[in-house]
């Protein structure tokens, strides 16, 4: 028999069963049965005990007391142990112990009427190695396990001092060591793991050892391609947001949960952030040269969710329809319920992305979702509910300050009514027809009917020995705040099963995501309109309730709850599969296979009924659209790993090859004539059918591989290399490689620092320099095509027309980029603050994009290369704090910064190019050109711009660029100056509270360009009522910013000229201010229950808390939303406050 | 030792198996990104004039791109005769246009879609003028008359790219690097470029209509634009034998008023068939009002209407009187009516009628009066008065007969075509004529403007004056 006494170590639970240690156990365990010795007196065999949740010592003592038995048990153990409740009637002493040890991770044995209490052991005795034949007393077995008991595959174990070595645990966690004497130290570490230093103290022949995992920032798991890392020996640039940060925001979108929170990453929603609209992103700058400068390329970055690329990527889902938030897309983003995830990594330079090749070249957004872990069943529950409003309602003016500054307007452009010609009147519907008593607040009648999101979310996961699962279910309701029911509607189904051999060589795990979402909206094309709509204007509905169309006998021109009566909705359903085989052939050596199934389908639906159409019409026609799309992507990627010490170091490996091939296809039919609204729910009712399919394919090979050494755990070399096709390139251009080279040093490890600044505890300078590529266009555009014109609609004398569908140019191929990274970490009073900073430089060249061409050429644009360089540069930098650390309260603080510039580099013969009138060489490429502004003239009251020749005018200029004879000269750079978001956390007890601010500042259109839009104050539309005072109020009123009022319709003696000066207003300089604003993105509140309350519901968690997304914005924007700079009638960006509990059973 | 053997055995094994995988991936990589020669809806350009039906799907894909029936923007979708028509005084828009004002700007989407309508015609004329040349699959006279056909296309719309923005660049290839730094040809070399291609046009087309109706330009298509040509470049001569051809072929008779538009008029000398999705012909569609209730988007404008004679019957013909009822009011508009049907589903079908025996008439008056044939001048602008019920004119001399000829074409061809916009043009009588009617008028805007996005993607193009 062996007694195993556990010896305490305050760092992990490690047992040590060395001769020593034995002797050492036996000599405590005297003392235990000392303590536990039977006073002497008589006892029963049988134990009678009825307690509730009493300690274990508490239970033991009272079975000895009865039955004389002995306990020898480590006092440790006991105070971990659970709390036991008993009710046996002469129960057996075998009876009561297995009662006691119910649910306790610890066993015993009974010898002799004492009662031996262990720890239980996850696993059997050390196995036997096969290849052993003879007993060999140097060799040394063990094991390396985490808290779990779970095998740390791939944990070093290194024997110190002598330089004798190293092995590596084999996928069962066990190792051999040979070779080892009394007293030698070995050093065990492992990816995420606190290190651990153990003196051997021989013989013994077998170690087990127990790893606990490191609570230091640098060593959370990092996400990067193919593999994890982590930030103290990546040598790429890699930002990772987690679970528990997702978690506190209200947002539907994981996208949304990104904003602010990763520097290098733009994030920027689309519709105000309307339910289910799209969020587009892009990583450091941008890449690829756009036909205008002030509308943000699409740098969309791949998007891989559990290493399989989905299907739609970043895409707009809206493949046809029109509506007031698809005009900028759906996101199919949407279809992952962010409580399903586990962490988003975004990859930035080229170390980290260049393994994707030339999928990876705007950067890569790894998300992985959550995955279950063996033990006890888990459920967890949360509920959450809230309502949304606008983060800032536009205060329009109210009737009365309308119709003064409409009759200035008049006044001022010399126009008489009563010479007013009939066509002419309909300017003045508002002044001449409509009731001058009556007031409606349009915004507050569209944008503010408070609805009610809610997210359930149940998951259940758990698992045995080396096999867990996870399973959960979420229902996601997020509402438009539009009068009448629209919302997105999603339910999630999230699974992930894991299972590995017992000898853990083999394993396998799988993903799978489905989802279904509905998004109703309206195809509202002019919600908008609504903000500026007279608020004398006339009621939209009848006392009956119907729509209104006229009123007092003249049609209303603006019906816009009949936009309202158009339905739209799309229904998505998505598939999101990931297998990953492994199979470790030899020690360090892995074979596995990475394969993925994605797939949405999407059915939109879309009508005009004749509800929605003026009666007054000469000619109605009912109509309905019906669209289907789906898109589908198969990723197949076979992998070898090889992992092994080298000398000091550790060497990894990886050889890969990838399959790809995504195809999608669409088609629409839309029906016309309908008879009647009834049947406008099928296409069979039209009497006009028009059809329209289209279908993409796109295959991809690639081969891969990756080489790192960390030498001595100070210097890292990391080396990739990949070799890429693309079915989008024409013959001879379709393939192209594509590499990178990193280096670290962690010059905190060399004993030199340490002594020079030992108030630095990690420093790590890191580089890397690669190349990416892009074949991002659409295939068969290097061939000239002709397609089928239209449809099925139009035929000519009974032929079906074909029409060229596009330029020949078989000669274009992949860009490419060059990115340089430089970055540097620093961990100040033991990591408490850590610092990270970085510098790059990216140069993209042969730029492909869709070229615009005159219409002289008979198309638009084509794909081509160009022959121009552009620059992003920029610097990041992040700091995390532990600002308070004590039991009971926790400050933790973060913050992350970024600023990108844009460089167009070089651009061969740009002044014969398109772009001529967009870029310029060495300026940024979001550089705005327009009129200079030359303020208001205080005289006239209008406002004023340079000609080229200097003089000022209000009238007669030329939209071409000076160089070209015309009147438009450099304005500014647009893109943000800089970005970033800053938090804190604060933890007092079950108390916590989080704040997050994100801020950004950029040279961006005013709230002055939105008045110029269209029309400016004294038109037709209504304005804030914040203006008032800044409008010019007669001669020598030097302190007016807005023009003199004006009816912008050139009627009048001198209409036209403010017309003109308005006109110019939006693309001249005037239109253009900093724009500076930080918004509280996220304010979440909680409260986890005591343990012991917790405990006495029999639950593992619960807690309730308040969520609040974009709580309060400090700006210098004067009204609108700072977000959506110069765009005054977009759908405001949502205020959401979310109340939930959470609940572990 | 010997466990040592067995793994590098193993090794080298699994070696040597991956290597074979990864010589076979690099071999195989061409096939595993081979994709279908094209997508479901699209066939390559050269296959396309393998085919000789496809042949004929890319000449009608030339017309149902002219948008006749809509859907669209284009020189042929009825914009000419509604903007231009603004421009000229013709028309009134009720929601003011740049056109009515002739304030039109370079950033202007109306006043672009003339130029970018033309050019995209006009790629598609050149890419079935490349293909028709190289094919196997025709005869060689079907191959004649298919270019011949093409030709005059081009001419047409160059036509009209050339009276409304003066010299023109002359696109006849189809490479875009070629094509998009283009500089603009003098006015006289695209009116020769145009000429030229009407006359090998002439070479190539006989009388007889290629296809169904009129559709596609026979042979006096081509010389009804050469007559035109001629006139608008004050060849007298030859536009009165041109026009004096189509006359005496006998093919064509003036039709009564209310049949002129309608399909299959004995007047069209080319016109094509617009049964379109929404409409018949998108200025039927455009023109007449979407309401009864409110005021009609397009009127006749009260210039025009004063200057038709009494007791035209032209003017209750082509004139509609549009009774709109607002509160209790009832308000008769005059709205355009040459094309009676707005919808699909009206009778009996319209067609677009481009090009017409009335305006032959009306050149040889000009060039007969021009060369001093005042009696014949006379006796073919009576054709056109005697339809329209007025009094034949007589003794008249030849100033008298020029302006009557340019009256009675104002009426004749009033909204249509842009015909008084060229007139007032080519007679430089523009700047008389609408500065006396528009206080807005400035010299300028007789040359619309390049589109500015065309200035900005074709460096080598340069603005018209006042722009």
């Amino acid at each position: 028999m062996q007694i195993f006494a556990i010896r305490q170590n305050s760092a992990d639970n490690r047992t040590m069963p060395s001769l020593q240690g034995r002797l050492i156990s036996t000599l405590i365990a005297c003392l235990l049965i000392l303590l536990f010795l039977p006073s002497g007196k008589l006892s029963a065999q049988t134990v009678t005990l009825t307690a509730q949740r009493i300690s274990l010592k508490n239970a033991f003592r009272q079975i000895e007391q009865q039955t004389g038995y002995s306990f020898l048990v480590n006092t440790d153990l006991l105070k971990t142990a659970k709390k036991v409740s008993f009710d046996l009637k002469e129960a057996t002493i075998k009876q009561a112990m297995d009662a006691c040890m119910k649910g306790q991770e610890l066993t015993y044995r009974i010898k002799e009427k004492i009662v031996y209490i262990k720890k239980k052991e996850k696993k059997a005795e050390p196995p036997v190695n096969k290849n052993i034949v003879a007993y060999d007393p140097s060799l040394v077995h063990g094991r390396v396990v985490d808290s779990a008991g779970n095998p740390l595959e791939g944990a070093s174990i290194e024997v110190r001092g002598a330089q004798r070595g190293r092995v590596v645990a084999a996928a069962d966690g066990s190792f051999d060591i040979s070779g080892l004497q009394n007293g030698d130290t070995l050093l065990i570490s492992y990816i995420s793991y606190k290190d651990y230093q153990l003196v051997y103290k021989g013989p013994d022949n077998y170690l087990y050892i127990r790893m606990a995992e490191s609570q230091n920032l640098l060593d959370a798991t990092q996400v990067q391609a193919y593999g994890t890392t982590t930030r103290r020996f990546s040598t790429g640039d890699i930002s990772t947001v987690t679970a528990e940060d997702i978690a506190k925001q209200p947002v539907s979108n994981i996208a949304l949960a990104l904003q602010g929170r990763v520097p290098g990453l733009l994030v920027t929603p689309q519709g105000g952030g309307s339910p289910g609209a799209r969020v587009t992103l892009q990583v450091r700058g941008q890449n690829t040269l756009g036909s205008t400068a002030s509308t943000l390329v699409d740098d969309e970055p791949l998007i891989i969710v559990d290493g399989i690329p989905t299907a739609l990527q970043n895409n707009n889902m809206v493949q046809q329809l029109n509506s007031f938030i698809a005009g900028s897309g759906l996101s199919p983003l949407n279809y992952i319920n962010p409580a399903d995830v586990q962490s988003i990594s975004v990859l930035k330079d080229a170390d980290a992305t260049a393994i994707y090749g030339s999928q990876g070249a705007n950067g890569v957004i790894v998300i992985t979702t959550k995955r279950g872990t063996a033990g006890k069943t888990r459920m967890n529950l949360n509920v959450q509910t809230g309502p949304n409003a606008p983060t800032d309602n536009l205060h329009m003016m109210n009737t009365g300050q309308y119709l003064t500054l409409r009759k200035k307007a008049i006044q001022t452009d010399g126009i008489e009514m009563d010479k007013l010609l009939d066509y002419q009147k309909d300017y003045f519907e508002d002044l001449l027809h409509f009731d001058s008593s009556k007031y409606t607040d349009w915004v507050n009648k569209f944008f503010n009917n408070n609805p009610t999101n809610t997210d359930l979310h149940l998951s259940l996961s758990g698992g045995s020995g080396s096999d867990s699962y996870i399973l959960s279910g979420g229902y996601t309701h997020s509402a438009y705040n539009l009068p009448g029911d629209y919302a997105d509607n999603r339910f999630s189904l999230h699974s992930g099963a894991h299972h590995s051999s017992l000898n853990h060589k083999f394993s396998i795990d799988f993903a799978a995501d489905v989802s279904y979402d509905k998004n109703n909206t309206s195809a509202v094309t002019s919600a908008g309109q609504a903000m500026v709509l007279p608020p004398n204007y006339p009621d939209m509905f009848t006392p009956s309730g119907d729509l209104a169309w006229d009123y007092n006998g003249r049609p209303l021109t603006q019906q816009l709850f009949a936009d309202l009566k158009r339905p739209y909705s799309m229904e998505a359903f998505n598939l999101g599969t990931s297998l990953n085989i492994n199979y470790e052939i030899l020690p360090g050596l892995k074979m596995g296979i990475l394969a993925g199934y994605s797939r949405t389908d999407n059915k939109e639906y879309g009508a005009n009924p004749k509800a929605a159409q003026d009666p007054h019409g000469t000619s109605f026609n009912i109509s309905a659209d019906f669209a289907n799309s789906v898109a589908q992507s198969i990723n197949i990627e076979p992998q070898l790993n090889y992992r092994k010490y080298i000398g000091n170091g550790i060497l990894t490996a990886l050889i890969g090859g990838t399959y790809k091939k995504s195809f999608s296809s669409q088609n629409e039919q839309t029906g016309y004539n309908y008879s009647d609204d009834a049947f406008i729910h099928s296409i069979e009712g039209a009497q006009q059918i028009y059809a329209y399919d289209d279908n993409q394919v796109y295959k991809y090979v690639g081969g891969f591989a990756r080489l790192n050494y960390t030498y001595a755990s100070k210097y890292i070399l990391n080396l990739t290399g990949r070799r890429d096709g693309s079915s989008n390139f024409g013959p001879n251009q379709q393939f192209g490689n594509f590499g990178s080279v990193g280096v670290g040093w962690i010059f905190s490890e060399e004993s030199a620092f340490k002594k020079l600044l030992p108030f630095i505890s990690f420093g790590k300078l890191s580089g890397n320099y690669g190349t990416n590529g892009s074949d991002g266009v659409a295939a068969y555009q290097y061939q000239s095509f002709y397609k089928i014109y239209a449809n099925n609609s139009i035929q000519f004398q009974g032929i079906v027309p074909l029409v060229p569908n596009n330029l020949y140019n078989p000669y274009y191929t992949w860009a490419s980029k060059h990115a340089l990274n430089i970055h540097m970490d620093l961990g100040f009073l033991q990591d408490r603050v850590l610092l990270g900073a970085s510098w790059y430089q990216n140069r993209t060249g042969n730029q492909l994009t869709s070229y615009p061409l005159p219409n002289l050429t008979g198309f638009t644009s084509v794909v081509e290369n160009m022959d121009a360089s552009v620059q992003d540069r920029g610097i990041e930098l992040t700091l995390t704090t532990k600002n308070i650390k004590r039991p009971h309260f926790q400050w933790n603080s973060t913050f992350n910064f970024t600023m990108n510039r844009s460089k167009l580099l070089a651009f061969p013969n740009l002044e014969k190019s398109a772009y001529y009138g967009t870029y310029e060489v060495g300026k940024p490429l979001s550089f705005v050109y327009g009129f200079k502004f030359a303020g208001l003239n205080d005289t006239t009251g209008l406002f004023q711009y340079y000609k080229a020749d200097g003089t000022i005018t209000s009238k007669g200029l030329s939209f071409t660029k000076v160089a070209r004879g015309g009147d438009f000269m450099p304005i500014g750079n647009s893109e943000p100056d800089f970005y970033g978001g800053f938090g804190n956390d604060f933890t007092y007890k079950g108390l916590s509270l989080s704040i997050f601010f994100e801020f950004k500042k950029r040279f961006a259109k005013n709230y002055m360009a939105a008045l110029y839009s269209t029309g400016g104050p004294g038109s037709e539309r209504n304005y804030p009522v914040s203006i008032l005072d800044q409008i010019w109020s007669g001669p020598g009123d030097a302190g007016a910013v807005l023009q003199r009022p004006s009816t912008y319709t050139s009627i009048g003696t001198n209409g036209g000229d403010a017309y003109y000066g308005g006109y110019y207003f939006s693309t001249s300089s005037g239109a253009y201010s900093d724009v500076f604003y930080a918004r509280l993105k996220t304010l979440a509140l909680s409260y986890q229950l005591p343990e012991k309350w917790v405990k006495a519901m029999h639950m593992q968690n619960f807690s309730v808390f308040v969520n609040a997304q974009n709580v309060l914005t400090f700006t210098n924007y004067e009204f609108g939303d700072p977000e959506y700079p110069g765009q005054l009638y977009g759908l405001p960006t949502q205020r959401i406050i979310s109340c939930g509990l959470n609940l572990g059973l | 030792m010997k466990k040592l053997d067995k793994l590098i055995n193993i090794k080298s094994h699994w070696l040597s198996g991956i290597l074979v995988l990864l010589v076979a991936a690099g071999t195989s990589c061409k096939k595993l990104i081979e994709i279908p020669s094209s997508s479901p809806t699209q066939i390559s350009q050269d296959d396309v004039f393998k085919d000789s039906a496809d042949i004929m799907g890319a000449i009608a894909g030339i017309y149902a791109n002219y948008k006749v029936a809509g859907g669209g923007q284009n020189l042929f979708s009825g914009i000419i005769s509604e903007y231009i028509g603004c421009g000229a005084g013709e028309l009134t828009y009720s929601y003011g246009n740049s056109f009515m004002t002739n304030t039109y700007l370079a950033t202007d989407g109306t006043a672009a879609s003339f130029w970018n309508g033309g050019y995209q015609n006009i790629y598609l004329i050149n890419a079935a003028l490349q293909g028709v040349a190289g094919t196997k699959v025709i005869s060689d006279s079907l191959k004649q008359a298919l270019l011949s056909e093409l030709k005059v296309n081009r001419a047409f719309n160059y036509f009209y790219l050339v009276t409304l923005y003066s010299g023109v660049p002359i696109i006849t290839g189809l490479d875009y690097k070629e094509n998009a730094n283009k500089a603009r040809s003098s006015e006289d070399s695209v009116y020769d470029f145009i000429e030229s291609d009407l006359k090998a046009a002439v070479q190539g087309l006989k009388p007889v209509y290629p296809s169904e109706g009129h559709a596609r330009p026979n042979l006096y298509t081509a010389e009804a634009l050469l007559a035109r040509v001629a006139l608008y470049r004050k060849n007298y001569k030859d536009a009165e034998s041109m026009a004096s051809t189509i006359i005496a072929s006998g093919m064509y008779q003036l039709a009564p008023l209310g049949q002129i538009f309608k399909e299959g008029s004995s007047e069209a000398i080319w016109q094509l068939p617009a049964i379109g999705t929404y409409s018949q012909t998108s200025e039927g569609y455009s023109l007449n009002p979407s309401s009864n209730y409110s005021a009609p988007s397009w009127q006749v404008a009260p210039y025009l209407l004063d200057s038709f004679e009494t007791g035209d019957k032209r003017l209750d013909s082509w004139v509609q009187n549009f009774p709109v009822t607002v509160s209790g009011t009832t308000t008769v508009y005059r709205t355009p009516w040459k094309y009676k049907n707005r919808n699909l589903t009206d009778t009996p079908a319209e067609g677009y009628v481009m090009l017409r025996l009335a305006e032959i008439y009306l050149i040889r008056a000009e060039a007969r009066a021009y060369e001093g044939d005042l009696t014949g001048a006379l006796s073919d602008l009576n054709q056109i008065r005697d339809r329209a019920g007025l009094a034949r004119l007589s003794g008249l001399d030849k100033t008298a007969i020029l302006k009557s000829i340019q009256h009675e074409r104002q009426i004749e061809f009033c909204f249509e075509w842009g015909h008084r916009w060229l007139d007032l043009k080519r007679t430089g009588n523009i700047s008389i004529v609408l500065g006396a009617i528009k206080s807005s008028w400035e010299k300028h805007a007789v040359l619309l403007p390049v589109p500015d996005m065309e200035m900005q993607n074709d460096p080598a193009l340069t603005q018209n004056e006042g722009y």
